[in-house]
């Protein structure tokens, strides 16, 4: 979950708070919650609690932030420094075109692709119909590759010039 | 540039993502190969769909900094101790509440009066411990007229009259006198 909120956010120490408030917020509603239910419910007030955040802080992502992303999360099994460069500007660009994303389609893409949780999970989470959100997944995958073959297409103008 | 229709284009664009995840059916699929076969850049686009969905997936998780726990520990600590204090109280203030106050009093009344007949009251006498206790004294005696009758010495009575004969006749006289 805080992996989810780090995402969505893109800051470690707010996705630490909004995670300790979640934690905080389900030992409260203990009594109320259906067990069965319980990955949905945290992963809706997270997601509800990280848009309260983005909207309270407006959180401005940095660069460092970015190169962050790209080097921690990138697998290891990616092995030699040409192809790890070209992976590491790639996730860099990547992540750049996540943030642009709005929401729910950020929240669909980092449950879906980063996370791996089920559509029917999502749905869920986020109350939307389950075609809607495979809808909702495409549009959004297509925006990223339209971004990303945006930048391509500066840096090689850029490379150019 | 291109050798497919506009429609074509379109209808290619918009189902990339559906090929990629096998979600296109058996008729679109052969259509989606065949015209991607004639047009470079939607394969291309096809390829770089596919990079930014496997870059995605190799994304890690973030590991949760350890003060999150302890944050969390903290509240339920506190929490379960406010709990429990507040339980205490409600307990007190339910005992204290108008409808229970009379057979709150009733209840130590009859506490105090239960108490009050107790205190000075002799214990009461065990039989076995009694039956014990005069078998010992039997065997006392015994064993002092044994020690007089070997030894050649007496025991006065008057060193064992008033410990022992005195307080025994006043609490078990004998057949006779009753």
């Amino acid at each position: 979950m805080f992996s989810f909120c780090a995402h969505l956010l893109g800051d470690k120490e707010l996705a630490a708070d909004v995670t300790q408030d979640v934690f905080i917020k389900l030992w409260e509603h203990k009594i109320r919650l259906d067990p069965d239910r319980l990955i949905g419910w945290l992963l809706t007030v997270a997601r509800n609690s990280c848009i309260d955040s983005m909207r309270r802080k407006k959180v401005r992502r940095s660069v460092k932030e970015t190169d962050d992303f790209s080097l921690d999360s990138l697998s290891s099994d990616e092995i030699g420094p040409d192809r790890l460069a070209s992976n590491e500007i790639f996730s860099v660009r990547l992540k750049r075109a996540l943030d642009t994303l709005g929401e729910p389609f950020k929240s669909i893409v980092v449950l879906r692709e980063i996370q791996d949780y089920k559509y029917e999970e999502i749905s869920e989470v986020l109350n939307l119909p389950l075609n809607t959100v495979k809808v909702y997944l495409h549009r959004a995958r297509k925006a990223l590759r339209e971004a990303l073959k945006n930048e391509l297409m500066e840096a090689t103008d850029h490379d150019f010039a | 540039m291109t050798l497919l229709e506009n429609q074509d284009h379109e209808w290619l664009n918009s189902r990339i993502e559906a090929y990629l995840d096998g979600d296109l059916s058996e008729s679109d699929r052969v259509r989606f190969e065949l015209l991607m076969e004639a047009e470079k850049t939607i394969w291309e686009d096809v390829n770089l769909a596919n990079q930014i969905v496997a870059t995605l997936r190799n994304v890690r998780d973030e590991a949760c900094p350890d003060y999150v726990l302890a944050g969390v520990m903290s509240h339920v600590r506190s929490d379960l101790r406010r709990s429990a204090w507040a339980q205490v109280q409600s307990f007190f203030l339910r005992l204290n509440a108008a409808h229970l106050k009379p057979a709150f009093a009733v209840v130590v009344l009859f506490l105090m009066v239960f108490t009050s007949t107790q205190i000075g009251k002799p214990a009461k006498e065990s039989p076995m411990a009694v039956a014990q206790a005069l078998d010992d004294v039997k065997w006392t005696l015994a064993f002092l007229s044994e020690a007089g009758r070997t030894t050649g010495s007496t025991v006065k009575s008057d060193v064992i009259e008033d410990q022992v004969v005195g307080p025994m006749s006043r609490n078990f006289p004998s057949k006779s006198e009753n």
